[in-house]
């Protein structure tokens, strides 16, 4: 279930698994909890997914997450919960390369899910003199170096975008890495 | 009332028109794993989804339950479809139920163990994880003790206090996995008067509702 009759366009800054996610998350808000299917199995499900939007995903997670899915339409008492898996299925079986690369990779291939992405600033499109994005973080983890290139804390870093957002255009210096171990190392 | 021939797992049978396929099952020494039903139900609740069979003719498993029996119909209990969705309903109560069987006092007398057994399966769930609900265990009534945990939502309690006695002390309250069942604004059930019939204990299949000891 994704809505009644409207339609949902996604590109690809579109991360499948957290989209799959985020509409089981509504239908298991929404189940009323009467029959077993719709009440826990969409609860397992969403623990199956949270754990791989954060990188905690396994193989065997996705065998079991499609044996789930199918479990639960066939067996739930409603429409509800017949209808919930399918974001999961139509994700599993149009992008399960996307599965494939947070599980295998540790890699959100659309830059979505916090928990596999990094900030970081080009050094070579950082402009020494603008301080856009050190005025807006909101958590005070970026600040420049010796050369005046801004560098973010990742230890600070609560990925909140609004450095990205604040960089002017012209610039573009702030972009979005996934595993968030391809952020070289700091000079500071 | 007109009566039909009906063959459940090769074995024929005779029932009433309309009856209840579950029922004409369980009637017949034919056991099919349930714990929402109750015989005289209005309507079924259908909400455990443990009592899938195959019907010859139905593409898919049907809850038992739900169903009425016609002439000439055709039942397999313990088609692997069917089974299959049995064992999956009963591992998801199972994965959020709390398992101590040891210190329980249904042990021994608790459904939940007749159907591990029937299905053969294990208790403990194999898949999935386990997610606890973490609600606190309700001892304020002078006969009774209530440990949500333990609850599988089948609502016979609920049904038995409201239908059979009038009474209404239980009910059903929030959605979706915080679902359960308590009294009227979530009180201890010791705030209420009711009758200490203890039919609700008597009616419970797992451990969840209990008498003092």
């Amino acid at each position: 279930m994704m809505c009644s009759g409207c339609m949902v366009v996604l590109d690809e800054d579109d991360c499948m698994v957290e989209i799959a996610r985020y509409f089981l998350e509504f239908t298991q808000r929404e189940s009323c909890g009467k029959c077993t299917f719709c009440r826990l199995g969409t609860k397992q499900m969403l623990a199956i997914l949270d754990d791989i939007t954060k990188g905690k995903g396994t193989e065997a997670d996705i065998e079991l997450l499609k044996a789930l899915a199918e479990d639960v339409q066939a067996g739930s008492l409603c429409s509800l919960g017949k209808t919930a898996p399918n974001p999961v299925l139509t994700t599993l079986r149009y992008f399960e390369d996307e599965y494939q690369a947070h599980i295998k990779e540790g890699r959100c291939p659309s830059l979505m899910c916090r928990d596999l992405i990094a900030y970081y600033i080009l050094p070579d499109r950082c402009e020494r003199s603008c301080d856009a994005c050190v005025g807006t973080c909101t958590v005070e983890a970026i600040s420049p170096n010796r050369k005046r290139i801004k560098v973010i804390d990742q230890e600070k870093c609560v990925k909140c975008d609004t450095c990205r957002v604040a960089c002017p255009p012209q610039y573009n210096a702030v972009v979005k890495l996934s595993p968030p171990g391809e952020v070289p190392a700091a000079t500071k | 009332m007109k009566t039909v021939s009906l063959t459940i797992d090769g074995k024929k049978i005779t029932a009433h028109e309309g009856d209840n396929l579950l029922w004409v099952a369980l009637d017949s020494g034919i056991y099919v794993p349930n714990l929402c039903a109750m015989r005289d139900d209005h309507e079924p609740m259908a909400a455990c989804r443990l009592c899938f069979v195959e019907v010859a003719g139905r593409p898919k498993p049907v809850t038992a339950c739900t169903e009425s029996v016609i002439e000439g119909m055709v039942v397999n209990t313990r088609g692997q479809g069917a089974l299959k969705l049995a064992r999956r309903g009963f591992e998801l109560l199972m994965a959020s139920h709390s398992l101590d069987c040891a210190h329980c006092q249904s042990n021994g007398s608790c459904e939940l163990q007749s159907i591990a057994r029937h299905l053969r399966v294990s208790l403990k769930p194999r898949h999935l994880r386990k997610i606890e609900r973490g609600l606190p265990v309700d001892s304020s009534h002078p006969h009774l003790v209530y440990d949500a945990n333990k609850c599988v939502l089948c609502g016979r309690c609920v049904r038995v206090c409201r239908e059979h006695l009038g009474t209404g002390i239980f009910g059903f309250a929030h959605r979706g996995f915080a679902r359960r069942v308590t009294t009227f604004a979530d009180q201890p059930i010791g705030a209420y008067e009711c009758s200490q019939c203890d039919a609700c204990a008597a009616v419970c299949p797992t451990g969840a509702m209990t008498p003092k000891e």
